[in-house]
C-alpha cells in the first residue's frame, strides 16, 4: 500500500482511506448549503430583477447591468458568501481532525499502519478536495445558471474567476488555522475559542491601538486604515462595503468591463496575499505542531505550556485595550486629563479580572482563580509599556513629519470646506463621487518645501489645541502617501496665525486647488454628464434666486467656474473674502453641491448675468419692512476686546452653549434700516473662517425675506461700523 | 517476537510506565496483568505505536514500532473502548478494515458473526457492550495480523461467548501462529487462556513468568502447628509472603517448590498440615502485597 517507490501523491492517495472514512456525509449535506448561497439566490434574485425591470419599463442596458450586480454579489469578487466558506473551513477541520480529542478515537487512528505525517497529509487532501470538489461543481452550476440568463462577459467571468481562487485560498487558510487551534487544544470548546482568537486576534488588536491612537493623541485620525497583518478575516469590511455600498464600486456604463474588475479587485489583493502569507506560516506550525502532538494530550485544555502562556497574555491584552476603549467611549464627551489614570487603572483590573476567568475556563475549575499569576502580572507589565508609550508618546506619533524624501505626495483636507461637499454615495449610475475622501484621492502635492514646513506647525498647534481646536486654528487633515506605499493620516490645526505666505503659495497651487475642488476631478460635471441626468442649477444671491436647467448654461458656468477658481483661489483671499452668493448645482435630485461664487469671479458672473441668473450682490434695501438686531453678548463690548478675547467669550456661546443673555432691537425706520445695511456684509466666509478681524459678532442682524417669501437673512456688522444708534438703542 | 526494553512514560507528574522491561514470545498468550493504573493500557498503547514512549524501546520484531507503519499492519489494537465509526455496520467496518489491512478476510470475518449470533448490517450503536466488544474481538481475529493487542477485551463478556472466543484464538494461534496479547485485571479471565503472564504494579513490572511455572514456585499451606516453637521450626528459611492467623488456623503463602516447601514443615509437629492449589487471583494478590499493595488496607484501613 505504502511501498517505498511509490511517489508522495500515490501514498497519500493511498492513506486517504483511513482519513476519508464517511465522506459522503459531507457531499450530502455540503453541496446543497452551496447550492442554496450560491445559485438559489441568484436565481431568484435574476427573476426579480427581471420581473422589477419589465415592471418598471427599464432599459436593456439596466436590466443586464442589474443581473451583472447579481452575479457580482452571490459569486463574484464581492459575494455576500464570503463567511460561509471561511465556516465550511472550520467545520472540515473540526471533522477531519476531532478525533484528536477522543482517546478511543486516537487508540483507533494511531494504531492503524500508517505514519502521523501521512495521516495529516491524507486528512487536507481529503478535506481540500472534498471542498474543492463539490465548490467547483456548485460553482459551474452558477456559471451556467447566470449564461443562460445571459448575464456573464467576459470581465465577469474573470471576476468570478477571481472570487473563486480567494475563496478556495480562503477555506484553505481557515481550515488550516482551525487545524492549528485543534492541535494546540485537547478539548473542543477551547480549541474554538482558540480558533476564533487566531482569526480576529491581529484584527481587533489593530483596530483597538487604532483606537488608541485616537484616545492618546491630538493629531490621530479616523481615516487610517487598520493595517493588521495576518488577519484573513480582515476582508470584513471590504465585505461590508460590497454590500452597503454596491454601486460604489460598479455603475452601468463602466463597471463591468475588465479593467474596472482588475482595478477594483487590486484594491483588495493586498488582503489576499495577507492571507497567502497567514496560510503558509499556519501550514508550516501545523507541519511543526502535529509532530509533537501526543495522544496522551487528550483532554487537556491547551496543551503546550507556553502556548497556554502566550494566549493568557494576548487575551488578557486584548480584553484590557477593548475595556480601554469602551471605557473611552462612554466618557468621550466628558473626557479629560485625570481619566487617563482611570483608565490605567481600569485596564489593569480587567487584566486581573481577565486573567482568573481565563484560569477558571482553562482549569474548568473556580477554585484556580488565583493561578497563572505570572502570566497576569506578564500582561500587566505589556499593558502598561502599552500605556505609557500612548501617554508618553514615547514613538513619536505626536510630532511625526516624514523627511521629504520619504514622501511622494500629500494630500490636506479642509474639514470646514464639508459643507459644500455634500456626501452621497449613491447618486444614480452616472458618478461615484466621495466628496469627503475626494481630496485624499485626487490632491497630489510635491511641493514639500512649502508643506512641510506648514505640517510642522499644524502638529505643534495640534498638541496645544488638544481638541479644542477652534480656539488655535482650522482643523485639517492630511494624507501622507509615502514612497514605500504606506498612507500615513494626521489630523492637525493649522494656526490662526500661521504664514500667510506660504500658505497663499501651497493653495494656490494647481495640484492643490484640482485636489480640493471637486469639480476638477470627477465626471459628476463633465457636459455630457450633466446632459443624462436630471441636471439643474440654482443661483442665490441676495439680489434674488434663480433657476435652471439649460444644460449649455450649467457647461459654461462649470468651465467658467473653473478658470475663475484657478486664477483666484488662494488661502487669504479666501479666507478675508466673504462669498457674494453661492450656486448650488444638481445633478440629480439626489444629490447637490454648493458651489461658492466670490466678487472676483467675473467669468462665473459674467455667464450667471448673460444668462439672467445673476441678481446682484446686494439686497434691495427697500424691500425691507422690518429688521431686528440682536446683541448675543450684553455687557460685552468688543471693539474693546482683542480678537482672542472676542473669539473665546463667541466660542463659549457658539460651541458650548452658554448663554450670556441677549437684547433684541427691531427697527422699522427705513433710514435707519438703510444705515444698517450700508454698514452691514451678508457674512458668507466660506473656508479659513476667521472673521472677527472682519465683522462684529457680538451683534447679529437679520430679517425676514418678504420680498421673495424666502428664508430669514443673517448678516453682520462690518468691524468698527456699528451704527451709534445701535449703541444707544441697546444702552437705553 | 514483542521486545520492551527499559521503558518509560510519564504523564505530567505521573509515571505510568516505568522502567518496563517485557518479552513476548510468538505463538503463545501473553497476560498483561496489574493493578488499576498499573499503566497496563499504556503498555499495550506503546506497543500498538499510539503512544511515543519517553525513553525506552519498543520492537516488535526487531522493529520499531511508533510511526512505522510497515510493522503496525503486523499489530492489530483493540482498545477497551473500541472506536467504531459512527452509525457503521459491522459489514462497514469490515470494508474499511480491509481496506487497511491487505490480510483482513472478510469471508471469515462474516462466518464468525453469524457464528456467534450477529447481524453484519445492524447498527454497531445499537449492540449491547458484550455485542460492541465481540464485534471488536472477530475484527481482530479477521485483519489477519500476527500480534493482537486485547485491552480488558474480555469485560462483558458472557461465560459462552468468552469460551467461544478462546476457541478462536486457540484456532487462529494454531492455523497462523497469532500472538494474542491480553491486558486485563480480571484474572480469572486469564488464567485459563494465558500462557505467560507479566505483572504490572503502579508502572513497574512485578514479575513476568509462565502460569505454570508461577504456580509451581508459590504454594499455599494450611496448618495447625502444636507449639510456637514448630512454628518457627517449619518457616525457618522459608519466603513467606503472606501469613494469616485465625486462631490456631495458619493460612500461609510461601514462595518455593512444593517438594520443598513440603520438606521444611515436615520439620516440626503439626495438628493439621495441607497444601492448596493457588488461582492466579492469589498469586496477584501475595505478589502485589508484597510491594505493599494490600487490598484488605483498603477496606479494613
Amino acid at each position: 500500500m505504502t511501498s517505498a517507490n511509490s511517489s508522495w501523491v500515490d501514498k497519500v492517495k493511498a492513506n486517504k482511506n483511513i482519513m476519508s472514512n464517511k465522506s459522503l456525509w459531507s457531499y450530502v449535506m455540503v453541496a446543497p448549503v452551496m447550492f442554496i448561497a450560491f445559485v438559489v439566490p441568484m436565481v431568484l434574485l435574476f427573476i426579480r430583477s427581471h420581473h422589477f425591470g419589465i415592471e418598471h419599463e427599464q432599459e436593456a442596458a439596466r436590466m443586464l447591468y442589474e443581473k451583472q450586480v447579481v452575479v457580482m454579489h452571490t459569486i463574484g469578487l464581492g459575494s455576500m458568501f464570503y463567511f460561509l466558506i471561511g465556516a465550511l473551513g472550520i467545520i472540515y477541520a473540526f471533522t477531519k481532525f476531532s478525533y484528536l480529542f477522543s482517546m478511543s478515537k486516537l487508540d483507533f487512528y494511531l494504531s492503524l499502519p500508517t505514519t502521523s505525517a501521512r495521516r495529516m497529509q491524507s486528512a487536507y487532501f481529503v478535506a481540500v478536495t472534498n471542498f474543492i470538489t463539490i465548490f467547483l461543481g456548485v460553482e459551474v452550476v452558477a456559471i451556467l445558471t447566470a449564461l443562460a440568463f445571459g448575464a456573464l462577459n467576459a470581465a465577469l467571468i474573470i471576476a468570478v474567476l477571481i472570487q473563486t481562487v480567494r475563496m478556495i485560498i480562503f477555506f484553505y487558510t481557515c481550515f488550516t488555522i482551525t487545524t492549528l487551534a485543534i492541535l494546540l487544544c485537547g478539548t473542543r470548546i477551547i480549541a474554538l475559542i482558540l480558533t476564533a482568537i487566531m482569526l480576529y486576534f491581529p484584527y481587533i488588536i489593530g483596530e483597538e491601538f487604532h483606537y488608541l491612537n485616537r484616545v492618546f493623541f491630538s493629531t490621530a485620525s479616523y481615516m487610517s486604515e487598520n493595517t493588521a497583518i495576518l488577519s484573513p478575516c480582515n476582508d470584513v469590511k471590504n465585505l461590508a462595503n460590497n454590500i452597503m455600498h454596491r454601486y460604489e464600486y460598479y455603475s452601468i456604463d463602466k463597471s463591468f468591463d475588465i479593467s474596472s474588475v482588475m482595478s477594483n479587485y487590486l484594491r483588495l489583493i493586498r488582503y489576499d496575499i495577507d492571507m497567502i502569507v497567514t496560510a503558509i506560516i499556519a501550514t508550516a506550525l501545523v507541519v511543526f505542531v502535529y509532530k509533537y502532538r501526543r495522544a496522551e494530550h487528550v483532554g487537556k485544555t491547551v496543551i503546550f505550556r507556553l502556548v497556554r502562556w502566550a494566549c493568557k497574555v494576548l487575551v488578557c491584552v486584548i480584553t484590557s485595550l477593548g475595556g480601554m476603549v469602551v471605557l473611552h467611549t462612554i466618557f468621550d464627551m466628558t473626557w479629560n486629563r485625570k481619566l487617563y489614570v482611570l483608565l490605567c487603572i481600569a485596564m489593569l483590573t480587567i487584566c486581573a479580572f481577565t486573567g482568573s476567568i481565563i484560569e477558571i475556563c482553562l482549569d474548568s475549575d473556580v477554585k484556580s482563580f488565583a493561578k497563572g499569576k505570572r502570566q497576569t502580572f506578564m500582561a500587566m507589565a505589556i499593558l502598561l509599556l502599552i500605556f505609557f508609550i500612548y501617554r508618553g508618546d514615547l514613538l513619536g506619533y505626536d510630532s511625526y513629519v516624514p523627511n521629504a524624501s520619504s514622501v511622494e505626495s500629500v494630500a490636506l483636507f479642509n474639514n470646514d470646506f464639508g459643507y459644500y461637499y455634500q456626501s452621497e454615495y449613491i447618486h444614480g449610475f452616472n458618478s461615484s463621487i466621495d466628496w469627503h475622501t475626494y481630496s485624499f484621492k485626487n490632491m497630489k502635492i510635491t511641493d514639500m518645501d512649502t508643506f512641510l514646513p506648514i505640517a510642522q506647525k499644524s502638529m505643534e498647534c495640534a498638541r496645544k489645541a488638544d481638541g479644542d481646536y477652534y480656539k488655535y486654528g482650522w482643523e485639517e487633515k492630511i494624507l501622507y502617501n509615502l514612497k514605500d506605499g504606506r498612507k500615513v493620516y494626521r489630523d492637525v490645526v493649522i494656526p490662526y496665525d500661521i504664514d500667510p505666505a506660504l500658505m497663499d503659495k501651497l493653495t494656490s497651487s494647481e495640484e492643490f486647488i484640482k485636489g480640493h475642488v471637486p469639480c476638477f476631478g470627477d465626471d459628476f460635471f463633465r457636459a455630457e454628464q450633466i446632459s443624462t441626468g436630471e441636471a439643474s442649477m440654482t443661483c442665490s444671491f441676495p439680489g434674488g434666486d434663480e433657476f435652471t436647467t439649460d444644460v449649455s448654461v450649467m457647461g459654461d458656468f462649470i468651465e467658467a467656474y473653473k478658470q475663475d477658481i484657478l486664477e483666484h483661489y488662494k488661502f487669504s483671499y479666501i479666507k478675508d473674502t466673504s462669498a457674494i452668493g453661492e450656486v448650488d448645482f444638481n445633478n440629480d435630485p439626489y444629490t447637490s453641491y454648493y458651489m461658492p461664487v466670490f466678487e472676483n469671479f467675473t467669468r462665473v458672473i459674467d455667464v450667471l448675468t448673460k444668462n439672467g441668473l445673476y441678481k446682484g450682490k446686494e439686497y434691495p434695501v427697500d424691500k425691507i419692512q422690518e429688521l431686528t438686531v440682536t446683541d448675543n453678548f450684553p455687557g460685552y463690548n468688543f471693539n474693546e476686546m482683542s480678537l482672542e478675547e472676542q473669539r473665546e467669550v463667541y466660542d463659549k456661546w457658539y460651541y458650548d452653549g452658554k448663554d450670556f443673555g441677549f437684547n433684541v432691537e427691531t427697527y422699522t425706520d427705513k433710514d435707519k434700516i438703510k444705515e444698517i445695511m450700508e454698514n452691514c456684509i451678508f457674512e458668507n466666509y466660506v473656508e479659513w473662517e476667521n472673521p472677527f478681524d472682519k465683522v462684529d459678532k457680538k451683534f447679529n442682524v437679520s430679517f425676514d425675506d418678504k420680498y421673495q417669501d424666502a428664508f430669514t437673512y443673517h448678516y453682520s456688522f462690518k468691524k468698527g461700523s456699528v451704527p451709534k444708534f445701535v449703541y444707544e438703542d441697546f444702552n437705553k | 517476537m514483542i521486545e520492551l526494553i527499559e521503558l518509560n512514560k510519564a504523564f505530567d507528574d505521573i509515571k505510568a510506565v516505568n522502567h518496563v522491561s517485557l518479552k513476548i514470545a510468538d505463538g503463545e498468550v501473553f497476560g498483561l496483568v496489574g493493578t488499576n493504573g498499573a499503566g497496563k493500557s499504556t503498555t499495550l498503547r506503546i506497543i500498538a505505536g499510539v503512544i511515543k514512549p519517553d525513553s525506552g524501546v519498543v520492537c516488535v520484531d526487531n522493529r520499531p514500532v511508533y510511526d512505522n507503519p510497515d510493522v503496525k499492519k503486523d499489530v492489530f489494537y483493540i482498545s477497551d473502548d473500541q472506536y467504531f465509526f459512527p452509525n457503521s455496520t459491522p459489514n462497514d467496518m469490515a470494508g474499511f478494515y480491509a481496506s487497511v489491512y491487505e490480510n483482513f478476510d472478510k469471508e471469515k470475518f462474516y462466518k464468525f458473526l453469524t457464528g456467534f449470533g450477529l447481524d453484519k448490517d445492524r447498527k454497531i450503536n445499537t449492540f449491547s457492550k458484550g455485542m460492541k466488544k465481540q464485534v471488536s474481538i472477530l475484527l481482530g481475529l479477521c485483519a489477519g495480523t500476527k500480534y493482537l493487542l486485547c485491552d480488558e477485551t474480555f469485560d462483558g463478556l458472557d461465560p459462552v461467548v468468552r469460551q467461544g472466543v478462546k476457541s478462536l484464538f486457540a484456532a487462529e494461534m494454531e492455523d497462523r501462529g497469532l500472538t494474542p496479547v491480553i491486558a486485563s485485571h480480571n484474572l480469572r479471565e486469564l488464567e485459563d487462556i494465558c500462557d505467560h503472564v507479566g505483572l504490572l504494579h503502579k508502572g513497574g513490572v512485578i514479575l513476568s513468568e509462565d502460569i505454570s511455572d508461577m504456580k509451581l514456585n508459590m504454594q499455599k499451606i494450611q496448618c495447625v502447628f502444636k507449639t510456637e516453637e514448630d512454628e518457627k521450626k517449619a518457616l525457618e528459611g522459608l519466603d513467606v509472603l503472606i501469613h494469616d492467623r485465625r486462631g490456631r488456623l495458619h493460612t500461609i503463602t510461601v514462595r518455593g517448590e512444593r517438594a520443598d516447601i513440603e520438606a521444611a514443615f515436615k520439620r516440626a509437629d503439626m495438628i493439621f498440615f495441607e497444601i492448596l492449589a493457588l488461582t492466579l487471583e492469589e498469586i496477584f494478590i501475595s505478589e502485589t502485597e508484597v510491594v505493599g499493595y494490600d487490598i484488605r488496607k483498603f477496606i479494613m484501613g
